[in-house]
């Protein structure tokens, strides 16, 4: 953060956020951690970050998710920064690897959530360009998309087909190797 | 709809991004999903039509290869392939190159310089290094073949496999030892027959042994497996895993299964006729695979087409 020149006084000052869900609730967090949007980061570089954010897409409930996660991993992203430039002993390598396990097993239980929840962290991490978190929950989805066919895909997030028979058997054709 | 908690009810962007994380089988399986899928995957080209599965087809008295690509792919993927900066368009010159095989969209060619595959939807190729010399005494490795499964594998592989027992006899030019009888009166394929790959992966050539499940085709003096005359010309396909080609000049197809080093020889009807191509594809409903016929006539086009179903033979 002791980046030198001209605004110093004032990135110092500043070096909590605020941010305000849908329901006006408010969440104070350190510049650190509200970067890992770049939203956000676009916002405090525009210097319009004054009397907080106001994010009218995320409720209290999502935020408190979402800054969760951008702690832990604006921690991550600091110790990485240390280690990789000042220490390079196996010690730390150590350290360095319990704490990618430890991100690791936060990330699981993070994504231990019910359908809904999860997709609305991936509307908030879309909105927000938190590449990290959008990463991890779209490829949750992914996951259990994967190597499935129309119908159970279908079946599994209740949509509704609406093709009409030709332009299904039109999609079969032109891709005749995937569903053999 | 928003209502409902289970449902996909996502934005454009947040769904491609979830898309775009799908290997090639499942994203052209969420085409059929619904409009909305499918509109994303082609609206933002997320299956890259250069790498899609395509059929090539090669008539013998064309001027060039043609490629047949779906009409639904934009832009028009073209098989003249210009080789050789030759002025006119509509110059293919066989004298200079020879196409030798295709799979799934790309080109294995031959000329002065050396073996080739192209890829004619990007224009990109790559010229492959020579192969090692054949086994002592014998003038060639056999037939060149391309092996591609953009579902499976960025990666290519050549293949060289021997048309009929003759292409694995001693060359002429050797002094006829106790061999010639010895050979001829050997299986063939042998039990364990020796092939030699390239694969694109390591860039380089390697020889490969194939270990043989069931019969052979014959003996190696059977005269009737000795069919390969100069005009036939060996199709192969590759399908899961699994590289089918013809030999014996159509006599027999080769199952050669690339994971475990196995190959199986399929012996084909004997009242094929004079088809020209045959194509072999597996009928999952009739369990048997299907036997494509084409008869080529000297104009453009199809004289007659046949399709029949083998049985599956323990393959």
């Amino acid at each position: 953060m002791a980046s030198a020149g001209s605004g110093d006084e004032k990135a110092a000052a500043a070096a909590m956020i605020t941010l305000i869900s849908s329901d006006n609730e408010k969440f104070e967090v350190t510049e650190a951690t509200a970067t890992l949007s770049q939203t956000i980061r676009h916002m405090i570089e525009d210097g319009c970050t004054d009397g907080g954010v106001p994010l009218p897409n995320v409720t209290s409930k999502i935020l408190a998710r979402v800054i969760e996660y951008c702690k832990k991993h604006a921690t991550a992203a600091a110790g990485e920064e240390g280690s990789s430039s000042s220490f390079s002993d196996a010690a730390f390598l150590e350290v360095d690897r319990a704490f990618l396990e430890e991100l690791e097993e936060f990330d699981d239980a993070f994504l231990e959530v019910d359908r809904a929840t999860l997709f609305d962290l991936i509307l908030a991490a879309n909105y927000l360009d938190i590449k990290g978190l959008l990463n991890l929950t779209c490829q949750k989805v992914a996951d259990s998309v994967k190597g499935k066919t129309p119908e159970q895909i279908r079946e599994m997030y209740n949509i509704v087909n609406d093709l009409t028979p030709e332009e299904e058997a039109e999609i079969r054709r032109e891709t005749q190797w995937a569903f053999e | 709809m928003e209502g409902d908690p289970s449902s996909l009810a996502l934005p454009e962007d947040a769904l491609a991004e979830i898309l775009r994380r799908l290997p090639p089988r499942s994203l052209a399986a969420s085409r059929c999903v619904c409009k909305a899928w499918r509109d994303i995957v082609d609206g933002r080209r997320l299956l890259l039509p250069e790498l899609l599965p395509h059929s090539f087809l090669m008539y013998n008295d064309l001027d060039y290869p043609a490629f047949l690509s779906h009409p639904s792919l934009d832009p028009e993927i073209f098989g003249k392939l210009d080789f050789y900066r030759n002025p006119d368009p509509h110059q293919w010159s066989w004298t200079t190159a020879s196409v030798l095989s295709h799979c799934n969209g790309l080109l294995l060619y031959k000329d002065r310089r050396g073996l080739h595959v192209a890829n004619p939807a990007t224009q990109r190729r790559a010229l492959l290094p020579p192969p090692p010399p054949p086994p002592s005494g014998r003038c060639w490795w056999g037939s060149e073949h391309l092996v591609f499964d953009p579902t499976e594998s960025p990666h290519y592989k050549v293949l060289l496999v021997p048309n009929d027992p003759g292409d694995e006899e001693l060359s002429m030019e050797l002094p006829q030892q106790a061999g010639d009888e010895s050979t001829s009166s050997m299986e063939w394929p042998a039990s364990t027959w020796v092939l030699c790959v390239f694969s694109s992966c390591t860039g380089q050539w390697e020889e490969r042994l194939f270990v043989r499940e069931g019969e052979a085709a014959g003996m190696a003096s059977d005269k009737a497996l000795r069919r390969c005359g100069v005009s036939f010309q060996s199709c192969s396909d590759y399908w899961r895993g699994v590289f089918y080609v013809q030999c014996n000049g159509g006599l027999t197809v080769m199952r050669i299964s690339l994971s475990n080093n196995k190959y199986r020889v399929i012996k084909m009807p004997t009242d094929i006729g004079e088809a020209t191509m045959v194509m072999l594809t597996w009928d999952d409903q009739r369990r048997g695979y299907a036997v494509h016929h084409f008869m080529i006539g000297t104009s453009f086009g199809f004289g007659s087409l046949m399709t029949r179903v083998v049985r599956k033979s323990g393959c």
